[in-house]
């Protein structure tokens, strides 16, 4: 796997570094595996929607022009967050949640919220239209991010710090749950955890929570009999191959026949309608199948070499917002790239999610491009090195550690915005 | 593994050495290392660090975790598509190859029923069958204006069609049955404006003679939940045809033939999108019935047109049944019943108004086959039993006399409370003085029956010599009342009953409401029963299969209905042999002395039916027959029964009538069969053509 990304990444990262020497390598490395994970995702949607195209669409092109269309928005859209000071989304944190749960609120309006197959998931009118569950991840971070920075010394006080975070998390959960959307409230809780873990939080609370976290996924799995069937046929897909277990096996039986090498790219039966959602949710099945294991292996190295690349980002941001909007970022689009990946090789169960970057769909390629974009601008800033040390605090004798702990210092002079 | 180890290489950790403290698991310390901030470009935002100057023990411990658990989780996933892709897949890949093909079934062409002289009684049309794929029907709309137009269809019965979950979901879905040749024509030249449409030939059930012998024929219809749910196991699906009726419905598993079966690709949302592989089925066998086509339609139009003239003589005539059976081995030639119904109707499914017709009390149940159906009281022709037990039995000989001094008997010492005493004979116009048998036959005489009844009721008071159904034992064995009918292979055949203390007991346990009466029996219902009247009831198929047993001096055959099944290569089956079900005693003095008496009703100038049957051409074929006028009760007409036996001297055919509520068996019944007779007399049946 490392023979076919990494050298390619590390160049591309070096092209990225070349003449910029004060940026960190982390930036250009996470531009360029985003570049590359959404320029793959082009060739693999276009691979796994061309025959669906064709006959529905009259044209094997109209996903992928669709797509195109989404990746040069979300390009645009990253273009913008790269270049904005990060910490502008401060002050804006309240607003865009605000947004944010009004329009989880609109999808939830019959007429004003799209769906189908039972749930309500877009908001919009005619062809413009957007998932806000996306929305909410994003506003969400931000929230989150500048809550844990602000009331960084009581990371300790979980009335102070966990309390506000979790009752919006629940609140947008909730939001979510309406639709319904499992899997992004998974998604969701998931950030906020990390970003809790990453903010210093003590453990036994940290533990308490991932309790619950649990237990009340397994419980809103089990109580809708759609998703008890698919947590079910999770746990054994070969019984209920021809029901709820279907898409799996599809996916399974494809993915198994892509062996080492894939059986090639677009070549795979299970894009002839055989496997629902072939190019959306469950388009690393149609990978495996096309590239084998060398195309499913690299493809979770990239997203592994994302998020590792994502947390080095974190721990040298310049302050806490910054630190804790780059383990937002990150928790997000690996969290999700992990519960697709995991859920299209049956070791995770089917909850619906898009691979970041790779699937179909433009509000999730639009916000996950404009997320990594602050965090391009986050790893920008970091380069602007302080000239005076902060003079450290004594140090308690066994207190919290983590991301909030750093100064959120402010800064005497503009973020510096790469050219 | 390899991965976060090369992956090392990339960030700026030379020099870095694992800190006391971390994990001494490689993944773990890989892990956290890679997740650490570059130490070259530490900013010392983070404070411990920052104070201690260098990786402390705990410096980034929390990033350390989400790096281990983002390593695990990358191993994790790494293992399972390994194991996938590389251990797994042979067995997968055969599932998936069955689990991405559907079978489609398509019912084979249904076997033909032909006559005895190879005619075909029921077959197969081939009609032009335009039909559709749901997918193209939901994605072409204009087209399917145009196609509707076409072939001249609405698009709400479309739209019916492709809702009908009939339909299998693989397969394309007849939108028009007996589409024009013009518009199939167009349709072929314009293939490619029509995408999904397909013409094909389906074979529909045909009764190319309509009504005649709808009964034995019967019908098919559309399998309904119980028939599929009883015969899933033979690979009948929904919307399968299956015999409903008549022959249809006995010989439904030659008929039907083996279904031949189409693998049938299938995308996800089990769309077909090709075809893996066909087994061809197997049309069903042909039925060589023994009804002669020309015979049945003669039985069919006599009968029809005798109601017809009785209708216009003020008779009720309400219905009739008329069977013809070949005597020496059961073979029914021709089945009649009236009213009756042209089978084709049911054709693709009947219609709620055809239905509704059939069905409705005004119609006189139509549905019902009278011959094997219809329960009719035999009157006189009951007398055969009688007569056959009393000579059989001693109680006579051909020779007795008995005197009928007065046209009517009473019982001596009858007490008019326990039942009926005087018994009046209304079949003769003058007391006919001492008679014998062969007399009392051909006048139908009655006043010798009742003194028949009265022996033998005395004889069961005295001397129990003959038994006390000494009468309904010799009926029983003629065939007559037994509880499941003759066993003829038709479905819905009822058995009659011969009056007897016996049967009143069994009617008045079971049916209370209909017998209110506690049973009992007396001299006057010996005497009833002995000419046929009382609460015995036959049906016509009993009453043939009774003279037949007697035509061919005393064994009682099975009526058949088919003779052979072919298969569809012309090779024969199965040979349905004459199947015997029973003798009656009967010596052949006995037996020539009843026929002398039979062939007198209508050849003697007192025979019941000698003016029924002037002027019949004898001399080309004998007749031997009985008459029956069975009293219905009060402000009913009698039914009128019948029964023929020719040629008188070996019989081939023997002839059973009944109408009911249509007067004397020689005003009715009687005219029908001359009339069968003397077609009969041009058109001899012939020997079953077998190969």
């Amino acid at each position: 796997m490392s023979v076919t990304t990494f050298p390619l990444a590390k160049r591309l990262a070096r092209k990225a570094t070349s003449g910029v020497s004060d940026r960190p390598v982390e930036h250009g490395f996470v531009l360029a595996l985003m570049a590359v994970l959404v320029a793959f995702g082009l060739v693999m949607v276009l691979a796994a929607s061309d025959v669906y195209a064709l006959r529905y669409l009259r044209s094997p092109w109209a996903i992928f022009d669709a797509q195109l269309r989404w990746a040069v928005l979300g390009s645009m859209s990253a273009f913008v967050t790269a270049r904005l000071d990060y910490r502008i989304w401060r002050k804006l944190a309240p607003a865009v949640l605000a947004v944010c749960i009004l329009m989880l609120l609109a999808v939830l309006v019959p007429r004003v919220g799209i769906g189908g197959g039972g749930a309500s998931r877009w908001v919009g009118y005619g062809p413009i239209r957007m998932q806000p569950s996306e929305l909410a991840k994003l506003s969400l971070v931000l929230y989150v991010a500048d809550v844990l920075a602000r009331r960084r010394k009581q990371i300790s006080n979980w009335r102070a710090t966990v309390r506000p975070v979790l009752l919006v998390t629940a609140g947008i959960a909730a939001l979510l749950m309406a639709q319904p959307d499992l899997g992004s409230t998974i998604v969701v809780s998931l950030i906020v955890f990390a970003m809790l873990w990453a903010a210093g939080v003590p453990g036994k609370v940290m533990g308490m929570l991932a309790f619950s976290g649990i237990a009340g996924v397994l419980f809103m799995g089990w109580i809708a009999p759609y998703r008890r069937q698919r947590l079910l046929s999770f746990l054994d897909p070969w019984t209920h191959r021809l029901t709820s277990g279907f898409q799996v096996v599809e996916s399974l039986v494809g993915v198994a026949g892509g062996h080492l090498a894939g059986v090639g790219l677009g070549a795979s039966a299970t894009t002839w309608g055989l496997l629902p959602n072939a190019y959306t949710d469950f388009i690393f099945s149609v990978v495996a199948t096309d590239l084998g294991l060398i195309g499913g292996v690299s493809v979770l190295a990239a997203f592994v070499a994302f998020a590792f690349a994502g947390l080095r980002i974190a721990a040298s941001a310049r302050d806490s917002f910054g630190a804790l909007l780059c383990v937002g970022v990150t928790a997000w689009i690996f969290a999700q790239a992990v519960i697709n990946m995991g859920a299209v090789i049956g070791v995770l169960p089917v909850t619906g999610i898009p691979l970041p970057f790779v699937s179909y769909g433009g509000s999730s390629l639009i916000f996950d491009m404009a997320a990594v974009g602050m965090m391009l601008n986050v790893s920008a800033a970091s380069t602007v090195r302080p000239r005076v040390m902060p003079r450290p605090e004594p140090a308690p004798a066994r207190g919290p550690r983590g991301f909030a702990e750093r100064p959120d210092r402010t800064r005497t002079g503009p973020a510096r915005i790469p050219r | 593994m390899v991965a976060p180890a090369r992956a090392a290489g990339l960030c700026r950790s030379v020099g870095e050495v694992t800190p006391p403290g971390e994990s001494t698991f490689p993944v773990a310390a890989l892990a956290t290392r890679l997740a650490r901030a570059p130490k070259v470009r530490r900013v010392g935002l983070d404070r411990r660090s920052a104070r201690s100057g260098g990786d402390g023990p705990h410096f980034g411990l929390r990033t350390a975790v989400m790096g281990i658990t983002v390593a695990t989780l990358l191993v994790t996933l790494v293992v399972r598509l390994w194991y996938l892709q590389l251990i797994q897949k042979p067995s997968a890949q055969e599932l998936a190859v069955t689990k991405s093909t559907r079978i489609v079934t398509t019912p084979a062409p249904r076997g033909l029923i032909l006559s005895r002289n190879g005619k075909v009684l029921a077959g197969s049309n081939t009609t032009m069958v335009v039909a559709v794929t749901r997918q193209s029907a939901q994605s072409h709309p204009k087209m399917m204006a145009t196609l509707e137009k076409l072939i001249g269809v609405s698009s709400g019965q479309v739209r019916a069609a492709l809702a009908n979950v009939r339909y299998s979901p693989y397969a394309p879905v007849p939108i028009a049955t007996n589409v024009s040749q013009a518009a199939v024509v167009t349709l072929r030249e314009r293939q490619a404006s029509f995408p999904g449409v397909s013409v094909e030939l389906l074979s529909q059930r045909s009764y190319p003679n309509g009504p005649v012998a709808a009964h034995i024929l019967g019908y098919t219809g559309p399998i309904n939940a119980t028939q599929l749910s009883q015969l899933a196991s033979k690979g009948y699906q929904a919307g399968d045809q299956i015999g409903d009726a008549g022959m249809e419905y006995s010989f439904e598993k030659w008929l039907r033939g083996v279904p031949s079966a189409t693998k049938v690709v299938v995308d996800a949302a089990g769309n077909p999108i090709g075809v893996a592989g066909r087994k061809p089925g197997q049309p069903g066998d042909t039925v060589v019935s023994t009804i002669d086509l020309g015979l049945q339609k003669a039985v069919d139009s006599a009968l029809a047109t005798e109601i017809k003239r009785l209708h216009s003589q003020g008779f009720p005539a309400t219905g009739g049944a008329s069977v013809v059976l070949d005597p020496n081995n059961g073979q029914v030639l021709a089945m009649a019943s009236y009213p009756t119904y042209n089978p084709n109707q049911w054709v693709g499914g009947i219609s709620q108004a055809n239905y509704s017709a059939l069905t409705a009390p005004s119609s006189h149940y139509p549905l019902i086959n009278r011959a094997i159906q219809g329960l009719y009281t035999p009157g006189s022709t009951f007398k055969l039993a009688t007569a056959t037990a009393a000579l059989q039995d001693g109680l006579i000989t051909p020779s007795s006399l008995i005197v009928d001094s007065n046209r009517a008997f009473t019982i001596p010492g009858c007490n008019p409370g326990a039942g009926k005493c005087s018994f009046f004979d209304n079949a003769e116009a003058r007391p006919a003085g001492p008679i014998n048998v062969v007399y009392a036959l051909s006048a139908s005489n009655d006043v010798f029956f009742y003194n028949l009844g009265y022996q033998f009721w005395m004889d069961w008071l005295n001397s129990h010599a003959y038994g006390q159904n000494a009468i309904q034992n010799v009926a029983n064995s003629y065939g007559l009342g037994l509880p499941n009918g003759t066993g003829i292979n038709l479905p819905g055949e009822l058995g009659g009953a011969v009056d007897s203390l016996q049967v009143r007991q069994f009617n008045h346990s079971h049916y209370p409401a209909a017998f209110p009466n506690k049973p009992g029996w007396y001299a006057g219902d010996n005497i009833e029963m002995a000419f046929g009247q009382g609460e015995t009831e036959v049906t016509p198929l009993e009453l043939a299969t009774a003279y037949s047993t007697f035509a061919n001096g005393g064994t009682r055959y099975v009526p058949q209905v088919a003779a052979g099944i072919v298969s569809p290569d012309g090779k024969l089956v199965k040979r349905f042999a004459p199947k015997v079900a029973g003798h009656v005693a009967i010596s052949p003095a006995n037996r020539a002395a009843m026929m002398a008496g039979f062939k007198g009703a209508v050849t003697q100038p007192w025979g019941t039916a000698y003016y029924t049957f002037q002027g019949f051409p004898f001399n080309q074929m004998s007749v031997a027959g009985k008459t029956g006028t069975a009293s219905m009760g009060p402000g009913k007409k009698p039914n009128s029964l019948f029964v023929a036996m020719a040629p008188a001297s070996h019989p081939r055919y023997v002839i059973a009538t009944a109408i009911s509520q249509a007067g004397y068996g020689a005003t009715g019944a009687a005219v029908a069969t001359r009339q069968i007779l003397q077609y009969l007399i041009a058109h001899p049946v012939p020997q079953v053509h077998l190969p």
